[in-house]
């Protein structure tokens, strides 16, 4: 299996492309924010409710093994993801525009129950907690290049199975966001 | 801004007269900020608000490439002007991160009051020509260096425009710049001492 190499700067430089298409997202009229193909397919607000629903399970252990690791002089140039943590990274970061494999997400993904039905405040918080939480993980990725990272995993919100090195963790949840603004961008093509 | 500070801005202002043509209000534009070593200025994919000075210290510029690997075009040290400027010019997102390289002390403006200035103060219009130009001719030069020169010519040449505070810089760094494998730059440094 080819090497998944891992690079700060590239997460950080995802990070904001992901925080300008959903600042694009956010300066849409609630009409389209809301809009869905059909009853199964989220829209637009599930999507960002989504992404937060699963980012929150992270906060703590990110936090967590930031606490741990020993500080290091110089940041690492690279990291090569390894084993499971490798394999979970390829199912789920899409191939350019190509999301690999279609995944049913489970229950503890599910966007907030009043992303169902929002009203503006709804709307509102979700931007805002995302935002927030987009911040969260470039300040944790930024604090992460002047600490030795091999030296601590963490459990990945997926199962025990699968542990992270933080770079690890980092490109999964980024990963993960990237497919989801696919699906975010599909469906604001069709509803056009 | 101590006077020091300003007097540092001042002279890298050449071509501003700032006896009869700048009024005190100008020290005030200019805020102050520290960054840590290895901390960004800068991130890519956000738009370069400001315009640096750098007061002490290295910023390195660079973009990551396919590879994953860096790509550094350059570095600004103490007294030189710093910052993403074709993002800062355009007032759009940056294709390069801005990294302290050693901590560093910065003064810097915003794009508006970059802006207001050559409606201020004319002469600034003739210093933004001059640095235009002394961007261009590096650019320029450095397009030679990297597609004629040898790795020992971009050695000699490196060496002998770039001040001695840049060794203060990781080794690595300037392999990637110089566009030579460390080992390369660490062979023609031990040979450029003997």
């Amino acid at each position: 299996m080819a090497e998944i190499k891992m690079i700060a700067e590239n997460q950080i430089e995802r990070v904001n492309t992901i925080i300008n298409e959903v600042k694009h997202w956010q300066s849409l009229p609630t009409k389209v924010l809301n809009a869905k193909i059909n009853k199964k397919q989220w829209s637009l607000l599930q999507i960002v409710g989504h992404m937060n629903a699963a980012y929150l399970l992270y906060i703590k252990k990110i936090e967590s093994a930031l606490n741990h690791l020993p500080d290091v002089d110089t940041p690492l140039d690279a990291f090569a993801a390894r084993g499971f943590a490798k394999q979970a990274i390829k199912s789920i970061k899409p191939r350019g525009t190509v999301r690999p494999m279609k995944m049913k997400t489970m229950k503890r993904f599910y966007p907030d129950f009043a992303l169902n039905d929002p009203s503006d405040a709804d709307v509102q918080q979700a931007f805002t907690t995302f935002f927030d939480y987009q911040d969260h993980i470039k300040q944790s990725i930024i604090t992460s290049r002047g600490k030795d990272v091999k030296q601590f995993k963490i459990t990945s919100a997926i199962g025990p199975i699968v542990r992270f090195y933080l770079p690890e963790a980092f490109e999964f949840i980024i990963g993960h966001e990237e497919r989801h603004i696919i699906q975010g961008q599909e469906l604001l093509q069709l509803l056009d | 801004m101590t006077d020091e500070t300003y007097q540092q801005l001042q002279s890298a202002f050449q071509y501003v007269n700032f006896e009869t043509e700048v009024d005190d209000s100008f020290r005030t534009l200019w805020k102050e900020r520290s960054f840590p070593k290895n901390s960004f200025l800068t991130e890519a994919g956000r738009l370069e608000r400001n315009f640096y000075f750098v007061v002490e210290g290295i910023t390195m510029g660079y973009l990551i490439n396919k590879k994953g690997e860096k790509a550094i075009y350059g570095f600004a040290y103490t007294n030189e002007f710093s910052g993403i400027y074709d993002s800062f010019i355009q007032q759009e997102p940056s294709k390069y991160f801005l990294e302290a390289v050693t901590s560093c002390k910065v003064i810097y403006i915003p794009y508006n009051i970059y802006e207001q200035l050559f409606e201020d103060y004319p002469s600034f219009n003739i210093w933004e020509r001059q640095f235009l130009r002394y961007i261009f001719i590096g650019r320029a030069n450095r397009e030679i260096e990297i597609t004629t020169m040898t790795a020992k010519e971009r050695y000699q040449r490196f060496v002998k425009r770039c001040p001695e505070v840049l060794l203060q810089v990781p080794q690595k760094y300037l392999a990637t710049y110089l566009n030579m494998t460390p080992e390369t730059y660490s062979r023609l440094r031990a040979d450029y001492k003997t």
